[in-house]
């Protein structure tokens, strides 16, 4: 059942680094191990700039087409120098209309709870992904580790929620929580491979890409 | 190197060609049970207990004040507290214990400053396990108590 998804740098020197799918994971060391998020789940937006949280590099954006969205972004990349560049973080601000070059959460790694699964979660959490297609970028996406009991699992929308201890917010953990959160859709093949043995009262160990940023473009 | 290079232009016109797939996988914000909109979604919350105990640990009680805390910041909101038992005993024996942990649970709401009128409390006994098992099965993830607070 455990699902990573993950390449190996091997791979990727071998020219043969698109395929990622169902692999056990634990296999190669941890240093040797690259991750990416696929290019196929990018999306591009346009949406209004609803507030900013410089403490986390984050901000969150308001779709035109499905009102009101809360999008949180994290390690925001912007490129510079360019015309077809966007803007500097510093330049955004709450109001603004922007087109958004962004990633939506991506299921990493689903798997039964164990010490070897929390193992490779902190290990893949310390490398975090990169962007498919682009060779030798750096990681610009963080990875989030959220584990738990499962208490639903819902096949027909790729998705499972679970009893998280820290409350569903990785980036501010609160103990004790005991709190029911509805986990991100599972988007991966292998991840729905995995989702498919999940079953209530299971405890797993998840790992997501963050929602993530690449560009933005200030419209007005 | 002029290889790298086409590679890397092949690469970012990939990534330009994506721009048709706007609105593609719009997974919600990382929600409280359901809805994209978090502030409208549902939020539960589980809370367990020993065998044929209706005590709560430490740690459930601070569960059970953080459901209370979050139900003050939501305006007309109800609480739905259901108990359950695992199978060990009689369905008898069961419906009375989860009602008593539902009653137990609804308390320390009240406690924490939930009134009384807006929590309904409900019994499930030793139906709707969480995890299935046969008869006579001491399965502690079934011994619990949900809070659902509805917005």
């Amino acid at each position: 059942m455990l699902q990573a998804n993950r390449r190996s740098a091997l791979k990727l020197l071998g020219g043969a680094a698109l395929t990622a799918g169902a692999v056990p994971a634990f296999v190669t060391p941890a240093a040797a191990q690259e991750y990416y998020v696929a290019s196929k789940y990018q999306n591009f937006k346009r949406g209004t700039i609803d507030s900013m949280n410089p403490e986390s590099r984050t901000f969150t954006v308001v779709w035109t087409d499905l009102g009101r969205f809360k999008l949180k972004v994290s390690d925001l990349v912007v490129k510079t120098g360019g015309a077809s560049d966007g803007n500097s973080y510093e330049q955004l601000k709450p109001g603004q209309i922007v087109d958004v070059q962004w990633y939506d959460y991506v299921d990493f790694l689903i798997a039964p709870a164990s010490p070897a699964a929390m193992q490779q979660a902190a290990s893949m959490k310390q490398i975090g992904a990169r962007i498919e297609g682009v060779p030798g970028s750096k990681p610009v996406m963080r990875l989030w580790e959220m584990d738990g009991m499962v208490t639903k699992v819902d096949p027909a929308n790729s998705q499972f929620y679970i009893i998280y201890k820290s409350g569903g917010e990785p980036d501010r953990p609160a103990p004790n929580a005991g709190e029911v959160i509805q986990l991100p859709r599972v988007v991966s093949d292998a991840g729905k491979a995995a989702l498919a043995t999940l079953k209530p009262g299971d405890d797993v160990v998840t790992v997501w890409s963050q929602q993530t940023a690449l560009n933005v473009k200030i419209i007005r | 190197m002029f290889r790298k290079l086409i590679v890397l232009a092949m690469a970012a016109a990939a990534l330009g060609a994506c721009e048709s797939q706007s609105g593609a996988l719009m997974t919600g914000p990382l929600s409280k049970t359901g809805a994209q909109n978090p502030d409208q979604a549902p939020v539960s919350y589980m809370v367990f207990f020993a065998l044929g105990s209706i005590k709560l640990s430490d740690q459930d009680q601070n569960t059970v004040a953080q459901a209370a805390q979050v139900f003050k910041t939501k305006p007309n909101a109800t609480i739905a507290v259901t108990g359950y038992a695992d199978t060990v005993g009689s369905p008898s024996l069961n419906m009375a214990l989860s009602q008593q942990r539902a009653n137990v649970v609804k308390g320390l709401l009240v406690n924490n400053g939930v009134p009384a009128g807006s929590i309904t409390t409900a019994a499930s006994g030793d139906t709707g396990l969480l995890v299935d098992t046969a008869p006579q099965t001491n399965q502690p993830k079934n011994r619990r108590v949900t809070i659902v607070i509805n917005q």
